[in-house]
């Protein structure tokens, strides 16, 4: 999994892909899923390097409040062409809702985008069912 | 033997004198394209900053493969080969996009200088700095980001007085106090990459003034929204902006001029191989759009100037027109050094056309914005492929129409489809 910035120059917003390798899919969904409603469990390290990487490449304007820019439109899945297996590519309006997705798991459901949230779990499941649709959500 | 590369980033081609630009005052680059060779058909493989800066240090063709990212570990970079060849050498830049984590341009060379605070360069952070915005900025009543990122900008510049404290002055100056520091000038390797005459576009004085309107009497819009010009900018906003620009390209003109002097004063003029270029060039409407806001790849986006001023003369005087692309300054930088390239190369040294040896290195330009758009030119065709299979193939007779103002595909649909062969073949060999 890696964070990696896009596009930066003659554009409005920055854009920026968090790419992931087909190993990686599993623990990205459990945290989404996780923080949507508290089911199943995550894995913290794989959350920490997360964070981490957001803070790092996008910046520490990432803690701002989102802006109203932010567009479900914008948040998209690219599972061709790319040196991943699967990216999840977002605007740095966006990058602030993500972000407070992830630190929303100690308080599962709540101070969010639950819509957004939601829309980047369908996108996931369409994208891998075999891997994720059956998936144990028992907590540890 | 040396070797400096200028990079004026969005830098058009049309806008030199010696490019035959009648109105833009670049005497300066002028002169050094009048003692070196003046590439004409120069062409950008990839778009923009980044991938253009990736295709420089590395020599090979991008733009199917990745776009704006950092260096792979795996890359083969000009500055790392240099490195056990006795050859020290320096990146000097204030392009703050080669400076952001993980980015990692600095890869292999022996001295690095970023200059900070350029565009949106999170560099200045005290908020008790407010700048005055609105002086400078026009939004469309949605925009938030460039606004905050001219205030980033204006932030970064509110202690400047002078045209000395511009960045391309502070980035030539580092260049030259660099250069004046190295015991020996010999086997010396500066990459001098300016971001300027990149927006915004805030020439100090002369240059403000050197070219607009004088009955203007709107505001300085220095760092325009990217995209459509129709419903934001007035054509006398759009007439000014252009003029800033041409204002800063003169500015870098200047400086450029500064730095050549001191070449001269340092007894490295003759003995270095100075390479002039761009990453790209600059919109300003002639498609109906300002800024790189959509990857539309006409010819005042990837044109670029290419001038090369040869030590021992190779070439000087010379107007080249054979087709050559951003790939060929690595192998190029190489062969002056008499250096064997690695053998994952796409491009071909210029030196060869400089000597008269060979008349082209290729049949077609080929260049894009990754997963974006496409195009392949040679001189009389341009074909523009957009890969988000809504917007259809675009073809221009270049010939006659240089300008690209008259798509005609539909007419000639046997060429269109000729040309996106030669562009997909091209593509699919590419290893």
């Amino acid at each position: 999994m890696e964070v990696r910035e896009t596009a930066a120059c003659g554009i409005s917003q920055r854009e920026f892909m968090i790419g992931l390798d087909e190993d990686d899919l599993v623990p990205f969904y459990r945290i989404f899923r996780y923080a949507q409603d508290g089911t199943g469990f995550y894995d913290q390290g794989f959350l920490d390097d997360l964070k981490t990487q957001m803070l790092y490449i996008i910046g520490h304007s990432l803690e701002d409040e989102a802006s109203e820019e932010a567009c479900l439109t914008n948040v998209c899945w690219d599972d061709e062409g790319g040196q991943f297996d699967y990216g999840l590519k977002f605007k740095e309006s966006e990058a602030k809702k993500i972000y407070k997705i992830l630190n929303s798991v100690d308080t599962p459901g709540e101070g969010f985008d639950k819509e957004l949230n939601q829309k980047i779990l369908d996108q996931l499941l369409e994208l891998a069912p075999a891997l994720l649709k059956n998936l144990p959500m028992i907590n540890r | 033997m040396n070797v400096i590369v200028i990079i004026n980033d969005s830098l058009r081609w049309d806008h030199l004198g010696c490019y035959g630009n009648k109105w833009i005052k670049t005497p300066n680059l002028d002169k050094l394209a009048s003692e070196g060779t003046i590439f004409e058909s120069c062409y950008s493989e990839g778009l923009p900053t980044i991938p253009a800066r990736t295709t420089f240090f590395t020599g090979c063709f991008t733009f199917p493969f990745r776009g704006w990212q950092r260096l792979e570990p795996k890359d083969v970079l000009l500055a790392e080969i240099l490195w056990d060849k006795g050859i020290t050498s320096a990146l000097i830049t204030d392009v703050y996009h080669l400076h952001k984590p993980s980015m990692a341009f600095e890869r292999g060379f022996d001295f690095t200088q970023y200059i900070r605070g350029h565009e949106g360069d999170p560099w200045i952070l005290d908020t008790n700095i407010i700048p005055d915005v609105d002086k400078y900025y026009k939004g469309d009543g949605k925009d938030r980001s460039v606004r905050q990122q001219l205030i980033q900008y204006l932030r970064n510049i509110h202690w400047w007085q002078s045209e000395e404290d511009t960045f391309v002055a502070r980035v030539v100056k580092a260049g030259i106090k660099w250069l004046k520091e190295q015991p020996k000038k010999d086997n010396l390797f500066l990459w001098l990459d300016c971001f300027d005459p990149h927006e915004p576009w805030d020439p100090p004085p002369p240059y403000n003034r050197m070219y607009s309107d004088p009955n203007y009497t709107g505001k300085d819009i220095i760092q325009p929204l990217p995209g459509k010009v129709e419903g934001y900018l007035t054509p006398e906003e759009l007439n000014h902006i252009a003029k800033l620009y041409a204002g800063k390209v003169s500015l870098c003109d200047r400086w450029v001029g500064v730095f050549l002097d001191k070449l001269k004063d340092m007894g490295l003029y003759n003995n270095t191989l100075i390479i002039h270029t761009s990453d790209h060039g600059e919109p300003f409407g002639e498609h109906g759009i300002i800024r790189k806001a959509l990857p539309l790849l006409y010819e005042e986006l990837v044109h670029i100037p290419l001038i090369i001023r040869h030590p021992e003369g190779l070439g000087a005087g010379k107007r080249i027109g054979a087709l050559v692309e951003t790939t060929e300054i690595f192998p190029t930088i190489l062969d002056f050094f008499k250096i064997r390239p690695p053998s994952k190369v796409h491009g071909e040294s210029l030196l060869p056309l400089m000597t008269g040896e060979k008349d082209s290195i290729r049949d077609y330009a080929y260049m894009g914005y990754f997963k974006q758009a496409w195009r392949i030119n040679d001189r009389e065709w341009s074909l523009i492929m957009s890969l988000d299979k809504k917007t259809p193939n675009e073809l221009y007779y270049l010939k006659e129409d240089p300008g690209e103002k008259r798509n005609i595909l539909a007419g000639n649909a046997g060429k269109a489809m000729e040309l996106e062969l030669v562009l997909r073949k091209f593509v699919a060999n590419l290893r």
